[in-house]
């Protein structure tokens, strides 16, 4: 591993490391924004004749997530703007809490710099339309870095709905270099999934994805104590378990996904995991919008009633009939779904809106809910579901709301865990997780802080699985704006952005993240595109970037645009 | 005025003081920065989708709709669906209220039982060693946040010595039980232990000092010296004449206690694990979860301006000198 104090490679220091993250917790402290615009560089940035440049390049404002809400996150951006300073920019860092600075970047686009974790999900296209496509431009539209490339729009949209699997391949890989090359948004890390476990009780742990605790996993691991159970932890309560209802949380998904089956899940390599999925087969009709799933046979829900295909075809019209927010992306482009017989549903899409990739735009995502519970509910966001019925490998035994869950194991699945009971405790202190951890009445945690994992790692028997998933973290340039409109001083700060300081000194609790050039990560497997621009980081090569541009330096340091 | 007229004068500003606080917490929800939408939906949702939920919500109509409808609402008592789990607001408080409550009233009542009658005890003797020793401890109490007494207790009972559990109100695994059935349970007590003790030993300091302080006053009275003229126990004259008429203060900071115990303790609940209140009130103000926050608010608010109209009508039965 490296020695953090001698990370030298992105010309920030120990010592400036230090200087830097300091300033921006006395900023934090001084109230909710701070500024330093100390423009102290590390290496002598070479002073043109001023009649040899052309107009200064302007002050710039990166926005910022306040210390106490994300340190890690606050001192990444805080050495991020440091470097920008090094390059001769004028950079003003403010602070705000999480909602005031998402409203800004993402609705508002009020904001030069800025950037949080983000992650692409199931399929690495679905989300690229709404971040990069020309037509969502306006504010809350969700192309905040202001990426406007005409060219690019129809690969954008030809990724979503071709069915030919090389063809989507190659597109991703187009819009990957495309996406590079702008550099509006620099991803600056991967961010693995993980879950530190006792190994003494739990073993088992497969690669995953997206996360430990979907269903890939909780059907593969075993558990070896008296009572046979997993016992994790969350900080927050579990505030309901209405999957028509819910907001998309992580901490009610981890349950959701056990409790109701999926049409179709997923193997750690992303292909469909015939073992797990409620499909058994399926035939996809491109020319005519549709795809017919065979539904396996004899499989009932929680309450003992059969699942039938007209629970299938009821799920999915009763989802879009009610306009159920969280699953719009799916319902927008489906017309109706029927039961053939059965075992045997047709999904009928309009017309040509049927996703290529349709497991992992569709089919994954969609609620299957028993008619017969569901069919009188005319809000089924606002009902009180206390004990879901679904049919997934295990059921609800008991939820004490504010305290804790308990799933028990569905006997009557088709492929039930092997452990009798999950428990998640709710306990919101987080070193109260990790002594209940350590002596062993918790079993794993999958949210365990990289601050905590050396202490926790020391006991023989604790363990840590870790596998790449969809996450990367990084800095976005609103391209809307004077100076980071230039895709020279875009690509430059690509270039001098202190990629492995950050890693090393701030997120160092990780081990060794894989530094990222691309948002789309390594496990997408084909999808991802290892070949984009990727240039040899540090200030010397962005400096060089910026004179092969004819940018120039006065000799104050101020970085100026070309002479016109 | 007669005790009615001053009773329905009192009752017409608690009425008021309600609509002032109604008003007050839905401008300061509003005014807080930060789209709630950034925490009620993922960012990992689309933008399409955000747009509707926010539509859903209502948050997209003028401020002035969005407080008529708050007011009907609380009018019919109905305080909304939160944003954050879609669950009626009032079911969220019936769930997370009685834990608080059975945690907050026990700490208070030994609390101020302890506080007052060491209170009456320093006051008595004033300039005595056991005077100086209960201020001591008093000031000590007051003086460490009891989420640092909470942490510490945590490890040494908890962690090292293993004699106590370190989260909740039931044991891991054990099971779901109504709280009424709990209670009767030791394992409830056990993990009450802690929390309890932490919580009494913050709060007893405030009615120590209080009662030591009115006694103070109260010592040099005449009619004590009458007591004692009587040929009256130093007991007696103590707690029946001396203290009884030194409680004034002591039954104002009760009563306001016993309301700020609805809110909980958010910090004592966090470190604890104690599925109450005030832990659901912070949660629900830093996920912009408005209808949540704004019914807890109206709730605690509520409590805390009711019992001190219960505080101002009862001082006439602790002291025949309060007039109307």
């Amino acid at each position: 591993m490296t020695d953090p104090s001698e990370s030298t490679t992105d010309n920030i220091d120990r010592r400036n490391f230090v200087a830097a993250a300091g300033a921006g917790i006395a900023g934090a402290l001084a109230g909710c924004t701070g500024s330093d615009n100390s423009n102290n560089s590390n290496m002598d940035l070479p002073a043109s004749d001023q009649s040899e440049l052309g107009e200064v390049v302007p002050s710039f404002t990166y926005t910022n997530v306040a210390q106490g809400q994300d340190p890690a996150e606050h001192d990444s951006h805080v050495l991020i703007a440091e470097q920008m300073r090094n390059l001769g920019l004028d950079v003003e860092m403010q602070t705000f809490e999480w909602g005031t600075l998402f409203t800004k970047v993402s609705q508002q686009y009020d904001f030069d710099f800025s950037g949080w974790l983000r992650t692409l999900g199931m399929y690495s296209g679905t989300r690229m339309p709404e971040m990069f496509h020309s037509r969502n431009l306006d504010p809350g539209a969700g192309n905040f870095t202001g990426h406007d490339n005409p060219d690019l729009d129809p690969i954008l949209e030809e990724q979503l709905s071709t069915s030919d699997s090389e063809r989507r391949t190659e597109l991703l890989h187009q819009i990957q270099e495309e996406i590079a090359d702008y550099a509006s948004i620099n991803p600056m890390f991967y961010i693995p999934n993980s879950v530190v476990y006792d190994s003494s009780q739990v073993s088992g742990w497969v690669d995953a994805h997206r996360e430990y605790e979907f269903a890939l996993n909780m059907t593969s691991i075993e558990v070896t104590n008296d009572e046979n159970e997993l016992r994790g932890a969350w900080s927050e309560s579990i505030d309901t378990l209405n999957i028509l209802g819910w907001s998309n949380q992580l901490k009610i998904e981890f349950h959701l996904d056990q409790i109701y089956d999926r049409l179709v899940r997923f193997g750690p390599d992303l292909s469909p995991d015939m073992e797990l999925s409620l499909a058994t087969d399926w035939s996809i009709i491109p020319e005519e919008d549709t795809i017919e799933y065979t539904i396996r046979e004899g499989h009932t829900w929680h309450d003992g009633e059969p699942l039938t295909a007209e629970d299938v075809a009821f799920s999915l019209n009763y989802t879009k009939e009610k306009e159920v927010p969280l699953y719009n992306p799916q319902t927008i482009i489906l017309s109706s779904a029927e039961a053939i017989d059965e075992t045997t549903v047709e999904v009928q899409f309009n017309e040509g809106e049927m996703p290529g990739p349709i497991h992992r735009q569709f089919s994954w995502r969609m609620p299957i809910v028993p008619k017969h519970v569901w069919e009188d509910v005319d809000e089924p966001g606002q009902r009180s579901v206390d004990e879901p019925i679904g049919s997934g490998p295990m059921e609800v035994e008991y939820w004490d709301r504010g305290t804790e869950l308990a799933l028990q194991r569905n006997e009557d699945h088709y492929m039930p865990p092997s452990f009798d009971r999950r428990i998640t405790r709710i306990i919101p202190e987080a070193s109260t997780q990790i002594e209940l951890l350590r002596s062993g009445d918790l079993n794993y945690l999958s949210r365990a802080q990289p601050q905590q994992l050396d202490s926790l790692l020391e006991n023989d028997q604790i363990e840590r699985a870790s596998s790449q998933g969809s996450a990367f973290w990084h800095y976005s340039m609103n391209t809307r704006n004077e100076g980071v409109s230039e895709k020279p001083i875009r690509q430059a700060l690509v270039t001098a952005a202190p990629n492995s300081t950050i890693v090393n000194q701030v997120w160092n609790g990780y081990r060794n993240l894989p530094e990222a050039n691309n948002i789309v990560t390594p496990s997408f497997g084909d999808n991802y595109n290892a070949d984009v621009w990727s240039p040899e980081t540090g200030i010397e090569p962005a400096v060089s970037l910026l004179q092969e541009n004819d940018f120039g330096w006065d000799s104050d340091g101020n970085l100026h645009y070309p002479k016109e | 005025m007669s005790k009615l007229s001053y009773t329905v004068k009192r009752f017409i500003q608690f009425v008021v003081t309600i609509w002032a606080l109604i008003t007050t917490i839905f401008i300061g929800f509003r005014v807080m920065p930060g789209d709630p939408t950034a925490y009620i939906v993922s960012p990992y949702l689309d933008a399409d989708a955000r747009q509707q939920i926010i539509a859903n919500y209502g948050l997209n109509e003028p401020l002035y709709v969005q407080y008529l409808k708050f007011i009907e609402s609380v009018l019919n008592g109905n305080l909304g669906y939160s944003f954050h789990s879609n669950q009626p607001v009032a079911d969220i408080i019936v769930t997370y209220l009685p834990a608080s409550l059975v945690l907050m009233l026990v700490a208070t009542l030994i609390a101020y039982s302890i506080g007052i009658i060491f209170g009456v005890y320093a006051g008595w003797n004033r300039g005595s060693a056991g005077e100086k020793g209960v201020v001591l401890t008093a000031l000590t109490g007051r003086s460490f946040p009891a989420f640092w007494t909470g942490i510490v207790g945590l490890w040494m009972f908890g962690s090292y010595l293993g004699w106590l559990p370190m989260t909740g109100m039931s044991n891991i695994g054990g099971g779901k039980e109504p709280l009424i059935q709990l209670m009767f349970t030791v394992e409830f007590w056990r993990h009450m232990i802690l929390p309890v003790l932490v919580l009494s030993f913050y709060y007893m300091g405030y009615p120590l000092l209080i009662m030591r302080s009115s006694m103070l006053d109260v010592v040099g009275e005449e009619y004590i010296n009458l007591c004692r003229a009587k040929g009256l126990s130093e007991r007696a004259i103590m707690f029946r004449h001396a203290a009884r008429n030194a409680m004034l203060p002591t039954i104002t900071a009760s009563a306001i206690a016993i309301g700020f115990a609805v809110g909980g303790n958010v910090l004592v609940e966090t470190v604890f694990g104690w599925p109450g209140i005030g832990r659901e009130l912070v949660n629900s103000v830093l996920r912009r979860d408005y209808p949540v926050a704004q019914g807890i608010f109206l709730v605690f608010s509520a409590v805390v301006v009711f019992m001190n109209l219960v505080a101002d009508l009862v001082y006439g039965w602790f002291d025949p000198r309060v007039t109307y």
